[in-house]
């Protein structure tokens, strides 16, 4: 799968893992912190949604400045 | 109808109808910080019958690189104040109540006759608030937020996904001192007050279920779709 940040891309392989799951034991964010778009279909995905290996996802900041 | 706004009532989906719409509607604009600056301008140069504009703050010289409203005359001066005394002066038209207060669950409810409401806001907290507010009352929301090159726009129908199906019902963004670049406000702020006058005149198609990221660095505009979220403890999902 490949995950875009604002800073770098990676690729990683992974077993079919929640968006939940991902964000909080592998990368180690918190989820309230960050958008997770699915970079393929334009959307932004749930924290129950199930990725696969080859789906490719943008992990995006929250922001509130005004 | 007044000279000021032949240019406009010649466009697409305006007419003196139109002008006659915004006349008679009332805007409540939460935060006249960076983005609220512009969109308080451009909402009183459109000709909104009433603004109500909240902020708790005072102008500091710092604010001066994005809050278009003010200048070093108004340095030290109440926001709401210094925006009032600006705005009237580009459109007597336009009635401007004003509230020098950060809003919360108690004087929230004095937003209850707003057609719409603008969320210029710079924390999440008060975001939600007024997402709440928003869906329970079914006043469309238009939400802006910024960091640095990037931009955010989306607008909260009361018949579509709202702020918490987005970002979670307790989203936290980065707190302390932001980067905030006059240029980058001014864009993500133009979006919303478009969104506004559109959601108004009832004209072409809003931004709900959408969130517009402007990513300046890379000068790129992205839509990206978002659904209602079935277990929002907000909205409900429904739909």
């Amino acid at each position: 799968m490949k995950i875009h940040t604002r800073e770098k891309t990676i690729e990683e392989r992974i077993q079919e893992i929640t968006v939940r799951d991902l964000i909080e034991k592998k990368l180690k964010l918190n989820p309230e912190e960050v958008l997770v778009i699915d970079r393929q279909n334009n959307r932004i995905l749930p924290p129950d949604y199930r990725l696969k290996d080859e789906d490719e996802i943008e992990i995006r900041m929250v922001i509130s400045g005004g | 109808m007044r000279k000021v706004y032949e240019r406009q009532i010649i466009a697409d989906g305006w007419g003196e109808e139109g002008q006659r719409k915004l006349l008679n509607s009332t805007v409540a604009v939460a935060g006249v910080g960076g983005l609220g600056s512009l969109i308080t301008y451009y909402l009183t140069a459109a000709g909104i019958g009433r603004l109500l504009l909240w902020d708790p703050d005072q102008v500091s010289e710092s604010n001066l690189n994005r809050q278009i409203l003010y200048t070093l005359e108004d340095l030290g001066k109440k926001k709401v104040e210094a925006a009032r005394e600006r705005l009237t002066k580009l459109n007597p038209d336009v009635k401007i109540e004003i509230f020098s207060e950060k809003i919360n669950e108690k004087n929230i409810e004095m937003l209850k006759g707003a057609d719409a409401i603008v969320d210029a806001l710079d924390n999440m907290e008060t975001r939600m608030l007024l997402n709440r507010f928003a869906v329970k009352n079914g006043i469309p929301l238009f939400h802006g937020a910024i960091y640095g090159w990037e931009g955010r726009v989306t607008t909260i129908l009361p018949d579509g996904p709202c702020l918490a199906c987005l970002y979670g019902a307790s989203p936290t963004a980065p707190s302390g001192t932001i980067p905030s670049i006059g240029a980058v406000v001014g864009l993500v702020a133009s979006i919303q007050v478009q969104e506004v006058l559109k959601y108004l005149l009832g004209y072409g198609k809003l931004l709900s279920g959408k969130l517009m990221i402007w990513d300046g660095k890379n000068g790129k505009m992205i839509e990206i779709s978002y659904s209602k979220n079935p277990g929002c403890p907000v909205c409900g999902g429904e739909k």
